[in-house]
């Protein structure tokens, strides 16, 4: 590494690690921060972006057409999706997967999913059956990530297979 | 303002592996001071990560007719660098810089371009760990 050079790049104006920043910071203009997903009420920047091109992702929303009946499969994946992340928050303890329940509530709220009730009473899973159920929908989350049509719903989807690999649950048994 | 072509976002996660690779290669070399054995370790396979898929990037912008971009001549290290922790927490900037390129090439990709940046993604937003980087729900959506 010719000195010359370094003394070339120290002479930019950008702070000290600025051209990791430049090329692999901030997303590109049309990316949704998750802060921006968030603020937005979840899916709904999402949703917009996604009609843009023509494709609706949100299974409520009313603007398909009576001529286009055909169900959009993504709007699919986004149900299932939801569903994942809801039964996963059933079957979870409140108190001893706090970090693992607060991960997935935030994942919900990108899809712009609802928790489910909290009154509703069914069976802890076993820190083994944890295991298990949050591996699986790692790689639920995965492939409809890559099965997906509409980019930015992929990528919100790769995000959340991402997190869940990320929680000490399966980082543990990695 | 349109969305970036593949090529783009394909160019662009390639100038990310770049910047990586040198960063990652100038931690070591800090590293290499310090007895934290598990810091210079996370390193190594942090660096090997990146250069592996560097070169699967470059292939893959040729693929689709593009001339793979070249490394900047150096990049600017942040200073100081030089206890574990600083080495560590630049290690992790740099980590989670490219888990949101990788995000954003997923956005733009299909087939199997699609599933080599999801499997970047999970690979490296997993690997920040031994660098401190807490988990997070949705990493690479976030603002880094």
């Amino acid at each position: 590494m010719p000195v010359a050079g370094l003394a070339t790049v120290a002479r930019a104006q950008q702070p000290p690690g600025d051209r990791v920043a430049v090329v692999s910071g901030p997303p590109p203009p049309h990316a949704l921060s998750r802060r921006a997903l968030l603020r937005a009420g979840g899916l709904s920047g999402l949703v917009g972006t996604a009609l843009l091109g023509g494709c609706d992702l949100d299974p409520r929303s009313s603007t398909s057409s009576p001529a286009a009946p055909t169900p959009d499969p993504d709007q699919q994946i986004v149900a299932a999706a939801r569903r994942e992340l809801r039964g996963l928050l059933a079957r979870l303890s409140p108190t001893g997967d706090a970090a693992l329940v607060a991960c997935h509530r935030a994942q919900l709220a990108a899809l712009q999913g609802d928790s489910p009730p909290p009154t509703r009473r069914r069976r802890r899973l076993s820190p083994a059956q944890t295991v298990v159920r949050e591996r699986r929908a790692a790689e639920r989350f995965t492939h409809w990530a890559l099965t997906c049509r509409n980019g930015d719903l992929a990528r919100v989807l790769a995000c959340i297979a991402a997190g869940i690999r990320m929680q000490p649950v399966l980082q543990e048994q990695s | 303002m349109s969305a970036p072509s593949l090529v783009d976002a394909l160019q662009r996660t390639l100038a990310a592996e770049h910047a990586a690779i040198f960063v990652l290669g100038a931690l070591g070399g800090r590293a290499s001071a310090h007895t934290v054995t598990s810091l210079r370790d996370a390193l190594a396979t942090a660096y090997d990560g990146h250069v592996e898929r560097r070169d699967q990037l470059r292939t893959m912008v040729a693929s689709v007719g593009g001339d793979p971009v070249a490394a900047e001549p150096a990049y600017r290290l942040p200073s100081p660098l030089t206890t574990a922790a600083q080495i560590a927490a630049e290690a992790l900037r740099v980590e989670r810089g490219c888990v949101t390129t990788y995000a954003a090439l997923v956005a733009v990709s299909a087939g199997p371009d699609r599933r080599w940046a999801v499997a970047a993604l999970v690979t490296t937003a997993v690997g920040e760990t031994p660098f401190g980087g807490r988990p997070q729900a949705l990493p690479g959506l976030g603002a880094t």
